[in-house]
């Protein structure tokens, strides 16, 4: 086998309550690396149009890279992949924290959940062992209460990877949690539900080496080099965790304000900044595994309505979307509220899109009081925040409408609320406005997960990032149009590659580029790698993702963006007037990739990329 | 009370310009706002210098910042006029 890699994938067949572990062929690993690759692969081969998010025919996917586990900066995350429950199409998240490097420390590239149980289990694994074990005990808990009593049940250094009673009730917005209460979260897709449909409450992880790499003598100064390297360009990082974002995002008209219908919100963003987290609530800072940068920040609430609250804190998403798009100030209360979607085990994205949406419909008489149990729903008020979002957690009153997602929403509500809907293929935008980068809309609107910035990540190439690799000389204008199609869809090849070594986006603001993955991995595995043989690899997993939604009956229709976003101006602040013209990007977009005017990959494509086996 | 960056010889103008520094950038004393006096022409990139030797950089680097006059987005090169309110700030992105 190759260097990097465990060598094998372990499969649980829940139904039948057996396990077997299946080998990792070199040929997979060439072809999709690992990570999100490996995940699309094993979805596409298992999951098909007709299975149900929710039956026990989809399959959750656990990746990791052939990375993880090694001294390479940033490499403690891993992919998480199915069908989604909240859009019905490809469904991945992507997690950092400490669980995915023990999984491959325990012997496996990946888990593969199949089946499901007829009662709440968990698992527990640790080397060969491999135990499927009752839940009973555990079902109902939050998950910092979970990853606690797991540990008591298997071993105080266990990693667990864990869902919420939201998922546990099969909420389409649930996510999967790890590292207990610093609350690490797989949250897009509500891939949560799917482990509550197989009725598992938990992944307990103990691993005791780490795998095995062809090149570890030399790739260990290369990294430890580029580890200080990116520790000294990510300052602000380091400093303010990505809540350092929520000032400079605001002032160029990239944060969501009042449901995307404002362009500034200068005030507001400075009371629950990441300056003013450090002033007032910070408790401390933590990494991810191998993570020189340490994004991750504590919070502590001590006085007041919110006091308790003792954990991770708000990133800049969870701040723009319970803050800006709420219009809620109140630092105390976002973070109150996001250690409420962190137990209950909800996406932050999804959640505040969702209370944004309800403010906003509750003021054009689209749901009143009686649709709300009488809550009204008044903008910027924090108690509606937290309110909603405890019944989206407890599955109760409004909350529980809400958190049906928004494919949900727009049917029961029709037109109207589906003007407010701020989401693409029914998936919450993130925190970055596509009126300020125009990459951004071609990102969001071909995204195979739907409103996604991490898919092309190309907005950094638009204000702060040059990378020759991906022909961007020097940082672009994020409101030209020529060239944006051709830039995201790049960016989109390299993020999939990112994506499946299973490393964080960030080290590529540290100044790490193509070339350094490249040898890494030439490195760790012992196979010549060149940066166009990492970047095609990423243009394949990426294709493979679209024929699994093609094969859902996604075309260019799909690939859209909330009106609001097309037609109506932010009108002040950063992009006060622009609009991005989508049509022409994606005819670019579309183009460059090979694709028909429709969206659907060409055969000779595909077949050019070595998928000729995957061609409908 | 304008703060002087520079002294002014007898045939150059000054120019005066509100610098507002946005969160964790601030001046020396604490503040957020000064009225900086600048030797015209002024180019965005002397502003910073003149910044980086007040102290009011909080250890960012010059190419850490971004430089917004109004809601425009100033190049380097941009040069300033009079009594134009300068937004500086940390330059954070990705996320």
């Amino acid at each position: 086998m190759l260097g990097g890699y465990a060598g094998k994938v372990l499969w649980v067949d829940l139904g039948k309550g057996a396990s077997w572990c299946e080998p990792v062929s070199e040929r997979d690993a060439l072809t999709w690396i690992g990570g999100s690759g490996l995940a699309a692969v094993t979805v596409y081969r298992r999951v098909g149009p007709e299975t149900g998010p929710l039956s026990p025919g989809n399959v959750l996917a656990f990746f990791t890279g052939p990375l993880t586990g090694t001294p390479v900066p940033s490499s403690g995350r891993h992919s998480v992949a199915g069908k989604s429950p909240l859009t019905g199409l490809w469904g991945e998240a992507s997690v950092g924290g400490h669980w995915g490097r023990e999984l491959k420390r325990a012997g496996y590239d990946g888990l593969v959940l199949t089946g499901a149980s007829p009662e709440p289990v968990y698992l527990w694994i640790s080397g060969d062992r491999v135990e499927i074990r009752g839940a009973a005990s555990l079902w109902g808990l939050d998950t910092y209460d979970t990853e606690a009593a797991v540990r008591q049940l298997t071993h105080p250094r266990a990693q667990v990877c864990c869902i919420g009673p939201a998922g546990e009730r099969l909420t389409p917005i649930a996510g999967l949690f790890t590292d207990g209460r610093e609350g690490r979260a797989a949250g897009r897709c509500g891939l949560g539900a799917v482990a509550g449909a197989k009725k598992v409450k938990a992944v307990a992880v103990l691993g005791g080496q780490d795998p095995p790499l062809a090149g570890r003598e030399l790739l260990q100064p290369v990294v430890r080099e580029a580890a200080a390297s990116v520790r000294a360009r990510t300052k602000g990082l380091a400093d303010f965790g990505t809540a350092g974002l929520v000032i400079p995002c605001e002032r160029l008209g990239d944060f969501p304000v009042r449901n995307w219908s404002l362009g500034s919100w200068e005030d507001g963003a400075q009371k629950i900044s990441g300056p003013r987290l450090a002033e007032t609530v910070l408790a401390g800072r933590f990494h991810c595994a191998a993570c020189p940068v340490g994004c991750g920040r504590r919070v502590a609430v001590d006085r007041g309505p919110y006091a308790g609250v003792r954990g991770g804190g708000p990133e800049y998403e969870t701040l723009g979307l319970f803050g800006g798009s709420c219009l809620i100030d109140d630092l105390e209360a976002i973070c109150y509220a996001n250690e409420l979607c962190n137990r209950y085990g909800i996406d932050t994205i999804e959640a505040g899109n969702l209370v944004a949406f309800s403010m906003e419909a509750f003021e054009k008489g689209i749901i009143g009081p009686e649709d709300t149990g009488g809550l009204i729903l008044a903008w910027g008020d924090p108690l509606v925040l937290v309110s909603l979002v405890t019944q989206m957690g407890t599955g109760e009153g409004f909350g529980a409408v809400l958190a049906q997602g928004f494919p949900y929403l727009v049917r029961k509500y029709g037109e109207p609320a589906a003007a407010l809907a701020m989401a693409v293929k029914g998936l919450g935008m993130p925190s970055h406005d596509p009126r300020a980068y125009n990459s951004l809309a071609v990102g969001y609107a071909t995204a195979n997960r739907g409103a996604c910035h991490l898919e092309a990540f190309s907005h950094v190439f638009e204000r702060a990032l040059a990378m020759p690799e991906l022909g961007v000389e020097a940082p672009l204008d994020p409101f030209a149009v020529e060239g944006k199609g051709v830039l995201t869809a790049r960016a989109q090849n390299l993020m999939s590659a990112v994506d499946s070594l299973a490393v964080c986006k960030f080290l590529l603001l540290g100044g790490v580029g193509v070339g350094d993955l490249a040898r890494w991995l030439t490195l760790a595995t012992g196979t010549e790698f060149g940066p166009d043989d990492l970047l095609r690899c990423g243009e394949r997993v990426f294709n493979l993702k679209r024929l699994f939604n093609v094969r859902c009956g996604v075309r260019r229709k799909d690939d859209t963006l909330p009106r609001r976003i097309l037609e109506q101006k932010r009108g002040s602040g950063g992009a006060a007037d622009n609009l991005p013209p989508l049509s022409p990007m994606l005819d670019e977009y579309y183009a460059f990739r090979g694709w028909s005017i429709d969206g659907v990959p060409s055969r000779s494509r595909l077949s050019e990329l070595g998928l000729g086996e995957f061609v409908p | 009370m304008p703060f002087p960056v520079s002294m002014p010889s007898i045939w150059t103008t000054m120019l005066t310009i509100e610098v507002n520094l946005l969160p964790p950038l601030a001046f020396p004393g604490g503040e957020a706002r000064r009225l900086l006096e600048l030797p015209e022409p002024a180019p965005v990139g002397r502003l910073l210098e003149v910044l980086h030797q007040a102290g009011a950089l909080g250890g960012y680097d010059v190419s850490d910042l971004l430089v917004m006059v109004g809601d425009r987005v100033a190049a380097r090169t941009d040069l300033l006029e009079a009594r134009e309110m300068v937004r500086v700030l940390v330059l954070m992105t990705g996320g």
